[in-house]
């Protein structure tokens, strides 16, 4: 019988949690080639997206610094490293990812940490941070394209992003302040 | 006497955003703060709630001075906080719970005010935002958000309520909601600060207009005394002369103007 909510999203948060953890150890190609095939088999519902996400959030940052790593190491030593430690960074980091993406469309994160209230509030002000965040830079992107005579290219997004950059800093400390001086004027201490 | 500011000056950042402000406020009564942007309305709202404090002056809360000992005093501060809620004019920062119910819940647990389910089901009901209640509330629309903060505010049943562009954001008919709101809450205190001009004797029966550069009031009375006063109304910028057609006539003249 299925656990009722919020005790089902609790549940499937706390198996995230042991398997990250778990997986944090694994460094053998073969176990994690494992691993993965069987976070797809589980998750394979939705795998497309959460493997697209995976790709996009994680790939990028997990091959570059391994890949800087490896050069440095072939600079520093004069000969190849073994590829299989970073090969291991990189795969364990991209199962890690799936499995996050793959859980959060499972659960109701709200509804889960509803019995810890300052969890919860946290997890919202992240989330509305976020949203409002990204409503600047989709507005500030609309902006661009507005303003410009033909169709932005790399290089004026590029020029436009330290403007946009100063702007999400500058609203996300003054959200900050307001929402502190709201909690206090409701009460919150 | 609810509220007495007495040659009220404030610095922030090295910059004088109020200079010597002087007004009271008595029991019940609808005061409209009008002024141009920038002129320190939020601020001196923000004064009022206890949320900055005077560099020069004083501002007393029912006789008491309302300065940060007597806020540090846990007495003094639950009594107020419980009697005086502010509305923010960037409502986002008011919306930290994660559904509109607990947004509503919000300020009632922190107090400890009994019936909290039948505030948020009473303040939902009126603000219309009861099909919201299971939503968190940052995905509402803007003018939803308004509606909910306004819920959550009056859900302590406050003696004093200070709202900032309280009508922003707000369709019409949610405007004159929060209008016939205001004239049924009997015997509570209420500072409206706002640009609408074209709202202030709905929402109001005294006008308080500060100085474009926060320097000081520059009228203290009924709105339809203002209103009449065009002289002043020019020198305060709320109103302008400009260019208009009436039919196929064009000509200039002043004009109130609505930020919105």
């Amino acid at each position: 019988m299925p656990l009722p909510e919020p005790r089902r999203s609790q549940a499937l948060l706390a198996a995230w949690a042991v398997l990250v953890f778990a997986l944090s150890a694994v460094t053998d190609l073969r176990a994690l080639a494992v691993a993965g095939g069987a976070a797809l088999l589980l998750f394979r519902r939705g795998a497309p997206r959460a493997l697209r996400r995976a790709a996009i959030a994680v790939l990028p940052v997990a091959v570059g610094l391994s890949l800087a790593s490896w050069l440095w190491l072939l600079l520093v030593a004069g000969a190849p490293p073994p590829a299989g430690p970073f090969l291991s960074l990189t795969a364990r980091s991209a199962v890690i990812a799936f499995a996050t993406f793959s859980v959060l469309e499972r659960v109701r994160l709200l509804r889960a940490l509803a019995p810890f209230p300052t969890l919860g509030r946290l997890l919202v002000l992240t989330l509305a941070q976020i949203h409002a965040l990204r409503l600047l830079a989709t507005e500030s992107a609309l902006g661009l394209r507005s303003r410009l005579p033909r169709k932005p290219g790399t290089l004026d997004v590029v020029r436009n992003a330290g403007a946009v950059t100063a702007a999400l800093f500058t609203l996300s400390a003054r959200n900050a302040r307001d929402i502190a001086d709201a909690m206090r004027s409701r009460g919150f201490r | 006497m609810i509220y007495e500011l007495d040659g009220v000056s404030l610095e922030t950042a090295g910059r004088e955003v109020l200079r010597g402000v002087r007004f009271s406020v008595s029991a019940g009564e609808r005061v409209v703060l009008l002024g141009v942007n920038g002129c320190g309305k939020t601020t001196l709202l923000k004064l009022l709630d206890g949320l900055a404090f005077a560099s020069r002056g004083t501002v007393r809360y029912g006789g008491r001075l309302l300065d940060r000992p007597a806020l540090d005093e846990a007495a003094f501060r639950r009594r107020f906080r419980g009697e005086v809620a502010l509305l923010f004019q960037n409502v986002d920062a008011m919306l930290f719970n994660p559904t509109v119910a607990d947004e509503i819940a919000f300020g009632p647990r922190q107090l400890g005010l009994a019936g909290v389910d039948e505030r948020v089901a009473r303040w939902a009901e009126v603000f219309g935002v009861t099909p919201f209640l299971d939503r968190p509330p940052f995905e509402l629309s803007g003018g939803e958000k308004k509606r909910v903060a306004l819920a959550a505010i009056l859900a302590i049943d406050p003696r004093v309520l200070l709202l900032d562009e309280a009508t922003a954001n707000l369709d019409p008919a949610s405007s004159a909601l929060l209008v016939d709101v205001l004239a049924g809450l009997d015997g509570v205190t209420a500072v409206v600060a706002t640009h609408n001009v074209s709202m202030v004797e709905e929402l109001g029966s005294r006008a308080v207009l500060l100085a474009p550069d926060g320097d000081g009031v520059l009228f203290d009375g009924p709105p339809h005394e203002l209103l009449r006063d065009e002289r002043l109304l020019v020198a305060s910028g709320l109103a302008h002369r400009h260019a208009h057609r009436h039919g196929d006539r064009a000509h200039a003249h002043h004009h109130l103007h609505d930020a919105e």
